[in-house]
């Protein structure tokens, strides 16, 4: 297994009362799985992709991340795990203004310490079809280039899962099918791939569709 | 993450808000400017004084009136306490001396056709040349039988020759000391020094006519007395002060209505006071300096925020919270180092303006330069730390969903 949680809890206080975002969330994906988190707003969806993501700690449960227990490590080394472990796709993408595509691509790399991040930025942009587009900044590109620009991000530091939020939320449906094919092929060579959406259509697409409502994994 | 991109990152962002950046930096560039300007007054000022100090030679003494207290009340009109017989008790009864000169100045108006200028006339004796170490270079000083005579003749400093036009040529022209004519019969070499440590814009009359037709003054402003060469100094110096306690009747050396000002005093004087002004102005300039410091930790602080998406990203992708700091850091730190070579450059300006336009003149030290840099690099670690550890801290969810 790739990932495997145990009683994820996550609580937030809000005012007075205390909201349970994730109450005891037990999943496992294996590797080479294309799953979707699928839930209404409020299902606790989006904190569990936090806690996969590794940019939030659970209150209490466990997490192993390839075999190793994540669920406690220090800010520090948790910024690693995602460096290394993890490629974040994002609905507004999230890319760096007044840097080029390829800086942006650049960046996972050079928070990695790794040499040549150049060449291994240039061949993940033609990967995903934007080898004429480098030199671009992300303000001048469309929609659909900008999410290319994000999946590129995503693959250059060779993570072992993908993680995706409402990808295609901000695209209309042509480029949104363009990256969700494009995410297929990804998966089609191997790659863990796990999708937040509320989106039916695209919950379909994917092997595997864990539901949540109300912080708990409903089916 | 590289060294060379965090930099190239940093000056991406103070490039895109060019205006802001400058106005940041703006406190830097006129503290550190301010800094080595001020010290290069001072710097000038201390040259100054050393280089005439050099060029008098060293085994001069000067006595001043000083304001005597009795019981700590001061008497009054005791500044017009030395008398010309009291320069003349000093060349007979006091041993080692080569000469004296009774001095009896004041500022006054000169006039030549059209022409006029403000001057320290200074009413001395025919051996006041010899005592300063100065030279006539054209026609020649007054003579003693002039002294006597009470000639109205003038020797011109060359600052104030050239003020009035009169150059070598004119010797022998008259001009005017408050209305009164007086005939030039030399011009002084010049000797450089800069405000109240030059001779070079001074008139050179006879004491007596000084005294007694130009000022009406019974007093003198002071005595210059040349000891002769080896003379134990202190022994000549300490021998004035008891002459002169006895011809004025003091007993207790607390209550001397004169001082003694030998060379190493006027040099620790001048330093003095020289000190005390930039030890003024170069606190000032600190000052300006801090508040500088203030506005790039105001600037960087608003960066911050405005950021906290790119920080969020930066963090997801997998910066740590010391990748984050450096950056912030490196910013600031970038904005007062340039800031700090632009005001080093405008100090240095400011300088060199100053030495040209003014009678102060100027000397930026090396030191200066290298203290205002660092001090400003200082600046930027010190009032950036604050805001780029705020950006470090941040949650990197709270970020990314910052709008």
């Amino acid at each position: 297994m790739l990932i495997t949680t145990e009683n994820l809890v996550k609580k937030y206080t809000m005012g007075e009362s205390e909201i349970r975002a994730l109450d005891g969330v037990s999943v496992s994906i294996a590797e080479g799985e294309m799953t979707a988190v699928v839930g209404a707003s409020g299902s606790g969806k989006s904190t569990l992709m936090n806690m996969l993501g590794c940019l939030d700690r659970p209150d209490s449960g466990e997490y192993f991340l390839n075999g190793e227990n994540v669920s406690r490590l220090p800010k520090d080394r948790l910024a690693g795990i995602r460096n290394r472990y993890i490629g974040f796709i994002f609905q507004s993408f999230n890319l760096l203004p007044r840097m080029s595509a390829l800086e942006n691509v650049e960046l996972p790399m050079q928070y990695a310490g790794k040499k040549d991040a150049r060449g291994v930025a240039e061949r993940a942009l033609e990967i995903v079809g934007l080898a004429g587009r480098m030199r671009h900044e992300p303000g001048k590109m469309s929609g659909g280039e900008r999410q290319r620009v994000a999946v590129a991000r995503a693959l250059v530091n060779d993570p072992a899962l993908i993680l995706a939020d409402e990808p295609t939320g901000n695209l209309d449906s042509k480029t949104g099918e363009e990256i969700m094919s494009l995410l297929e092929s990804l998966n089609a060579q191997g790659r863990t791939i796990v999708i937040v959406t509320h989106d039916a259509d695209i919950a379909a697409r994917c092997g595997r569709s864990i539901r949540m409502k109300d912080g708990r994994v409903v089916s | 993450m590289l060294f060379l991109t965090i930099i190239k990152v940093a000056l991406k962002s103070l490039v895109a808000n060019k205006l802001r950046s400058f106005l940041a930096m703006l406190g830097i560039i006129i503290g550190v400017g301010s800094v080595i300007a001020m010290l290069s007054i001072g710097a000038g000022a201390q040259k100054d004084i050393m280089n005439r100090i050099s060029m008098m030679g060293t085994n001069l003494l000067s006595i001043r009136p000083m304001q005597s207290a009795e019981r700590g009340v001061s008497t009054g009109s005791s500044r017009q306490n030395l008398t010309l017989e009291d320069a003349e008790a000093i060349v007979e009864r006091v041993d080692s001396i080569d000469a004296v000169s009774p001095v009896a100045s004041s500022n006054a108006q000169l006039k030549y056709f059209n022409k006029n200028t403000r001057a320290s006339v200074i009413g001395c004796a025919v051996t006041y040349p010899y005592i300063g170490n100065f030279e006539v270079e054209h026609g020649r000083f007054f003579r003693e039988s002039e002294e006597e005579s009470m000639a109205r003749v003038v020797v011109l400093g060359s600052e104030t020759a050239s003020e009035l036009g009169i150059s070598g040529k004119q010797l022998g022209e008259r001009i005017q000391i408050r209305g009164i004519s007086f005939e030039v019969v030399g011009i002084m070499k010049e000797k450089g020094g800069a405000g109240r440590f030059s001779q070079d814009d001074s008139a050179l009359v006879p004491y007596s006519v000084a005294m007694r037709i130009l000022f009406g003054m019974d007093y003198l402003s002071n005595i210059d007395v040349r000891a002769v060469d080896g003379a134990d100094l202190t022994e000549v110096e300490t021998d004035i002060a008891t002459l002169l306690r006895s011809r004025h009747k003091i007993s207790d050396p607390e209550n001397d209505d004169f001082r003694v000002f030998n060379q190493a005093d006027i040099i620790q004087t001048a330093t003095e006071v020289t000190d005390t002004f930039t030890m003024l102005l170069g606190g000032i300039a600190a000052i300006s300096l801090l508040v500088g410091g203030i506005g790039i930790m105001n600037i960087m602080l608003v960066t911050v925020t405005e950021r906290t998406k790119e920080i969020g990203i930066r963090k997801a992708i997998g910066a740590r919270d010391r990748d984050i700091l450096k950056q912030f850091l490196i910013e600031s730190l970038i904005m007062s180092g340039v800031g700090g070579a632009l005001g080093a450059a405008a100090g240095i300006a400011t300088s060199e303006i100053i030495s040209s336009a003014s009678t102060f003149s100027t000397s930026v030290s090396p030191g200066s330069v290298a203290l205002a840099l660092a001090f400003s690099a200082a600046v930027g670690v010190f009032f950036g730390y604050y805001p780029a550890a705020r950006a470090a801290r941040l949650d990197p969810i709270d970020c990314l969903y910052y709008e």
